[in-house]
């Protein structure tokens, strides 16, 4: 079992002598402006979500050996590595069995996010996920972890004008009844 | 605010939360006393108090759930803003369970709770305020037409609140089975 604890000792290492950056595994890592990516996912998202989809799966992979972790840990986890390399700040929400993923102060745009905790998600834990992009209110992003099938019903509930509170109850009340 | 909607958010709370964890709702005390919450808390990091922030009530009100827990117990809502989501469907909940009161304007509460500028060792939970406000007995006074509208209130708020479990429920719960739960494998 990993460490419970997420510590940022030996986390990122920086060769200056060969002018390596290396990730926590040790893989060689390189350092890309925000500016840059949001261009990029300007210009082409498709590309730019399939990018962030393997940057996740890659996170992904190093997190599932804590998934089974307490809650509160692997939130712990999660967020830390996501600040490390620049996300944000990344926390969950519970509404009744609805997962949300919350990110603030990040700038990249919702549907490379979205793409990225799917990566991160869907590698950890080995299963089907999804991330639904829920809007974002007061520089907070929120995306709603669920089956990859139940996205476009968030996403026509959305656009239909509903918040993003009544898409994910009406989901609930669909699954339960 | 009436001791006869004080005892039907009470009420209401007392039910939402003994939907997780059982837990009672101990008392009222002022929000006045309450130390502000961090904002950058993770998921299950706040302090053991969930805060009612009512417009009319130049106090405002903290619902204390935990005062026979340990001072250690803390709720996993992300942060103020969620308490204050939270704080909305409960007012709007219990407005409708008051017909003699009009709806109070609590759709926006005010930041009053302002966080600190870092995240820092947690606020120490209140134990001895509770004393500071009894609790009239005035649910008996509520018609009989209110207590389907609690009813209905209740049935709203089990189908979407946020989850309330105190620290020591969470630790059971690994984040598998809450994923799980969410992609619907899990109930």
């Amino acid at each position: 079992m990993q460490d419970a604890r997420f510590e940022l000792q030996g986390t990122l290492a920086v060769d200056l002598g060969t002018g390596v950056l290396s990730d926590p595994s040790g893989a060689p890592a390189w350092l890309v402006p925000i500016d840059v990516l949001c261009k990029f996912a300007a210009a082409d998202d498709r590309a730019a979500s399939h990018l962030a989809e393997l940057v996740g799966e890659q996170l992904g992979t190093r997190l599932g050996s804590r998934i089974t972790l307490e809650t509160d840990l692997f939130v712990e986890h999660l967020a830390g590595e996501c600040a490390l390399r620049g996300y944000g700040n990344v926390s969950l929400e519970r509404w009744g069995d609805a997962l949300i993923v919350r990110v603030a102060s990040s700038r990249l745009p919702a549907s490379v996010f979205a793409a990225f905790f799917s990566g991160v998600l869907r590698a950890a834990s080995k299963r089907e996920v999804g991330c639904a992009s829920l809007g974002e209110d007061e520089g907070v992003a929120r995306f709603f972890v669920c089956a990859p099938a139940l996205i476009p019903h968030v996403s026509r509930s959305l656009q239909a004008g509903e918040s993003w509170q009544q898409a994910i109850m009406a989901l609930s009340k669909r699954g339960s009844a | 605010m009436s001791a006869e909607r004080i005892a039907a958010l009470e009420t209401l709370l007392s039910r939402v939360v003994g939907r997780a964890g059982e837990r009672r709702v101990a008392g009222l005390v002022p929000a006045a006393t309450v130390p502000s919450l961090p904002r950058e808390s993770k998921l299950a990091t706040l302090p053991a108090h969930l805060l009612i922030v009512d417009d009319e009530d130049p106090e405002g009100l903290d619902i204390n759930l935990v005062d026979d827990l340990p001072s250690s117990t803390s709720l996993p809502i992300a942060d103020q803003h969620d308490l204050m989501m939270f704080d909305d469907l409960m007012s709007e909940s219990a407005s409708r369970l008051i017909a003699s009161e009009a709806p109070p304007a609590l759709q926006e509460p005010p930041p009053r709770h302002t966080p600190p500028p870092e995240s820092g060792p947690l606020p120490t939970p209140i134990d001895d305020s509770l004393e500071a406000l009894e609790i009239e007995e005035a649910t008996s006074m509520r018609p009989r037409d209110e207590a389907r509208e609690l009813e209905h209130a209740q049935a709203d708020l089990r189908a979407f609140a946020p989850q309330i479990e105190v620290r020591g429920a969470l630790k059971k719960t690994s984040f598998l089975d809450v994923l799980d739960a969410s992609i619907g494998l899990k109930s």
